[in-house]
């Protein structure tokens, strides 16, 4: 729904319907109960016009991205702490430059083993 | 099933449990040489087993224990005197003593707490999932984020999905092979999820054990997540290996506050370099050992029995 708000500069329950939700399968009142969400969570502008409310986004795609992220680093955060995400090279309180040198060494030389 | 039973039971899983556990402590060394004839990804599930075998063992010591009274053995309730509690479902039992009580409670209150922090984390990944995914673009293979560090990593419990940030992908586009297969191998295998299970069904450990067999469970993970990259990207070990010291390099020198994890590096490069002999005749056998550890439990469930009832009524 985001996408499709983004592409037009705003749109009621039923161009909204028609563009994204009978696609899916999805009735008007799931597709209002929606952007009636996402106005309460701030991502929505509505005005009443006539008797529909039209909505518009109220952040940019980018913005909204950044949005999203902020909020997910705390997440990231926690579940790095609890040990549930696997980061491919955990992060580190303290590097040792030296025995990273020493690795890179060491794999320097297989390297040259393996084209010899 | 009366609240006295209920709390025998309970009693009883606890001792059987962590005498196991206590046991598996002791024997550390020698599982530590087994696992290192094992290859990467078995390993992770001889860790895996190991910290289960305690909680699933107690359970079918329980279970078992309670057979007679479902006319599954020697039925001896007739005959059973007050000398140790009598674990029966038929018959009303004696309550047990304060000392039993408060080993069912903790056990308990344990359980719940680890069940608790298994949903939280569930709730956490899920919802932060969803908040990565909407800030990510879809690459494919990948979902790619904004972010001025270099990271990869893979995330969700049911579904999980390997995350890139494009720091990554601008710096070092040569390495992105190595770090995709490496996620890739972490979302095929549910690490994530098994790692976040593993306190609940390591629950029948002492706290100090599961907690070390946990941390050579990520160990283990983390190599066999290495070794199937080795087996796919062209360059092989080096490649990873190459990779790991690479980002490690550009880690920041304080992050979040999160724990240095000792070793880690290190141990990942040295693996990829010199693999260690595995041997498929291992893994037969610990396979084996672990399906005939129930089936023996359960053959001499009259023996169980007994054995589960003296051990409450040595603490009664």
């Amino acid at each position: 729904m985001l996408d499709y708000l983004w592409q037009v500069s705003d749109a009621d329950v039923q161009q909204t319907h028609t563009v994204v939700g009978s696609k899916r399968g999805i009735s008007p009142n799931t597709v209002g109960s929606a952007l009636e969400r996402l106005f309460k969570k701030g991502l929505l502008a509505r005005d009443k016009v006539s008797h529909a409310y039209r909505y518009r986004a109220v952040l940019d795609r980018d913005s909204f991205r950044a949005r999203q992220l902020v909020e997910a680093a705390g997440g990231l955060r926690s579940l790095r702490k609890s040990g549930l995400l696997a980061a491919f090279v955990e992060l580190v309180a303290d590097s040792d430059r030296r025995a990273l040198d020493e690795l890179a060494q060491l794999i320097q030389k297989k390297r040259d083993e393996g084209d010899a | 099933m009366t609240l006295e039973l209920a709390a025998l039971c309970l009693a009883g899983f606890a001792l059987v449990a962590h005498a196991l556990s206590a046991v598996i402590m002791a024997g550390l060394p020698v599982l530590d040489h087994v696992a290192q004839r094992l290859a990467p990804r078995v390993r992770v599930r001889w860790w895996l087993a190991l910290t289960a075998l305690p909680t699933v063992l107690g359970v079918l010591a329980i279970l078992v224990a309670l057979l007679p009274a479902w006319g599954l053995g020697h039925d001896h309730c007739v005959a059973h005197g007050s000398h140790h509690p009598h674990l029966c479902s038929a018959h009303a039992s004696a309550a047990p003593g304060i000392v039993l009580v408060v080993i069912a409670l903790i056990v308990s209150v344990r359980g719940l707490v680890e069940l608790y922090r298994l949903c939280q984390a569930a709730r956490l990944s899920q919802v932060t999932s969803r908040q990565l995914l909407a800030a990510s673009t879809d690459r494919g293979e990948a979902h790619v984020f904004a972010s001025p560090r270099p990271e990869a990593f893979a995330l969700g419990f049911f579904r999980p999905r390997v995350h890139l940030s494009t720091s990554l992908l601008e710096r070092h586009p040569a390495i992105v092979p190595a770090v995709l297969a490496h996620e890739r191998a972490h979302a095929r295998h549910h690490d994530g999820l098994w790692r976040a299970l593993a306190p609940l069904i390591g629950v029948g450990h002492w706290p100090t054990i599961s907690t070390q067999l946990r941390a050579r469970l990520a160990t283990a993970q983390e190599l066999a997540a290495d070794a199937e990259a080795a087996a796919q990207v062209p360059g092989g070990a080096v490649s990873v290996a190459d990779a790991i010291v690479l980002l490690a390099r550009e880690a920041p020198s304080v992050a979040y506050g999160l724990a240095f994890i000792e070793g880690s590096v290190p141990t990942r490069v040295h693996a990829l370099l010199s693999p260690p002999h595995s041997s498929r005749p291992w893994a037969w056998s610990c396979a084996l050992a672990g399906c005939a550890l129930p089936v023996l439990v359960t053959i001499a469930r009259d023996s169980v029995h007994h054995g589960v009832e003296t051990l409450l009524g040595a603490l009664s």
